[in-house]
């Protein structure tokens, strides 16, 4: 996967929004342009056993820790990007 | 109907012994890597600062406090996992005697090789068990949620319910203490259930607080209630996680395929405690041993005349 392949260290808020614009339009097999990123998951109808899917994947490309409920602690494509740009940069510190 | 009649429909309202050994059968190396040092598969009690090995002695002292398990008591745990709460009970509390059920042949085994000649572990449901001595303590753990099949109706599912307080009624000596821990339906809609966790424990439904409490009605008093999902929660991140680090020693032992299910499985639990699609019943309870409306077995054919 392309998105894979991009260097995870210089990954801000846009990188990270734009792979979750990618993630969720494949996931819904709809175009890009058509999610919002400040509309909540579960727009997307995204239910618990994607969420999980998601973390994991996000785990896999970011080398974090991210919890299977993070969705629903930052419910937007907006808030979630800001908040794994929060976590990696805490994690680059420790 | 005759006794045995009787307890052969009970028993059919359960989920049955395979549906029981096609989860937890599995292979008791798989769960040793991730459920920790105490090998403990259901809700730790958290404090602060405490790890899950910590937690989860504490979630055991809690219910045999509540139990009222001390020096001499003759204690019974319906569901006793690989166990580590019939353990605690002889050697922290000097119980006299520690009766495990378990309808897992596995965790029956795992048991048997380290266990105290105070400790009888038997492979065995309560429907079937046919103490000698009436217990004065009695612990259920994670072992309510497969007391009801998937499928039954809202009658059947309260009578099987009913079913197991009248049972610990009956098998109690006065004063009996009990102490549950199950987890239960919240901002649920059973109308729209999960096939996912059906697939992963076959057979079983969930109950409501509601349907626990109208089920001990009269039989027991209920002296503490708590909900503590995010207990839950955090017990199942800590597996999880363990899980996940152990990634392929698991493989090794389980394949690809139930690894996946499993990983899947902790994770979507996970969602379901912290959002309160689910939470975590923990209940302590008092025989009522004078009560004032006769106790009486609620017979299985007895739905037909209402």
């Amino acid at each position: 996967m392309q998105q894979a392949e991009m260097k995870t260290s210089s990954l801000g808020q846009t990188e990270i929004e734009h792979w979750l614009v990618s993630y969720v339009a494949q996931l819904r097999g709809v175009k890009q342009e058509k999610i919002d990123v400040t509309a909540t998951f579960d727009r997307f109808g995204l239910d618990s056993a994607s969420a999980v899917a998601l973390s994991g994947d996000l785990m896999e490309w970011l080398q974090c820790d991210v919890e299977p409920s993070v969705i629903y602690d930052h419910p937007t494509i907006r808030r979630l990007a800001s908040h794994l740009v929060t976590v990696r940069a805490a994690g680059a510190r420790g | 109907m005759t006794e045995l009649d009787m307890t052969a429909a009970s028993a059919s309202l359960g989920a049955s012994a395979g549906a029981i050994q096609a989860h937890y059968d599995l292979s008791n190396e798989f769960f040793a890597l991730w459920l920790g040092s105490t090998m403990t598969y259901s809700a730790a009690l958290w404090h602060d600062g405490d790890d899950l090995a910590t937690a989860q002695l504490r979630k055991l002292d809690f219910h045999l406090d509540a139990a009222n398990a001390r020096d001499g008591t003759n204690l019974l745990e319906i569901g006793c996992g690989w166990g580590s709460l019939l353990e605690r009970a002889v050697t922290k509390y000097g119980v006299g005697r520690a009766v495990g059920l378990t309808l897992s042949d596995a965790q029956s085994q795992w048991e048997r090789a380290a266990r105290s000649d105070r400790v009888e572990v038997r492979l065995e449901s309560w429907v079937d068990h046919a103490p000698g001595t009436p217990y004065d303590a009695i612990v259920s753990v994670g072992a309510f949620e497969h007391f009801a099949k998937a499928g039954l109706s809202t009658s059947e599912k309260q009578r099987a319910y009913r079913h197991f307080f009248e049972w610990c009624y009956e098998n109690s000596a006065k004063g009996a203490q009990l102490s549950l821990q199950s987890i239960v339906y919240e901002n649920y809609d059973e109308q729209n259930p999960n096939p996912f966790v059906e697939e992963v424990f076959p057979e079983s439904d969930l109950p409501r607080l509601s349907e626990i409490c109208a089920a001990s009605e009269g039989l027991f008093e209920i002296s503490r209630v708590r909900n503590d999902r995010e207990h839950y929660a955090k017990t199942l991140r800590a597996w999880y996680r363990a899980l996940r680090a152990q990634r392929d020693a698991a493989v090794q032992l389980v394949g690809e395929a139930t690894y996946a299910k499993y990983e899947k499985y902790l994770g979507v639990f996970i969602v379901g405690f912290h959002v309160g699609t689910v939470n975590l019943a923990r209940i302590s309870a008092r025989r009522i041993d004078s009560p004032v409306k006769s106790v009486r077995r609620s017979r299985p054919e007895a739905s037909l005349l209402l």
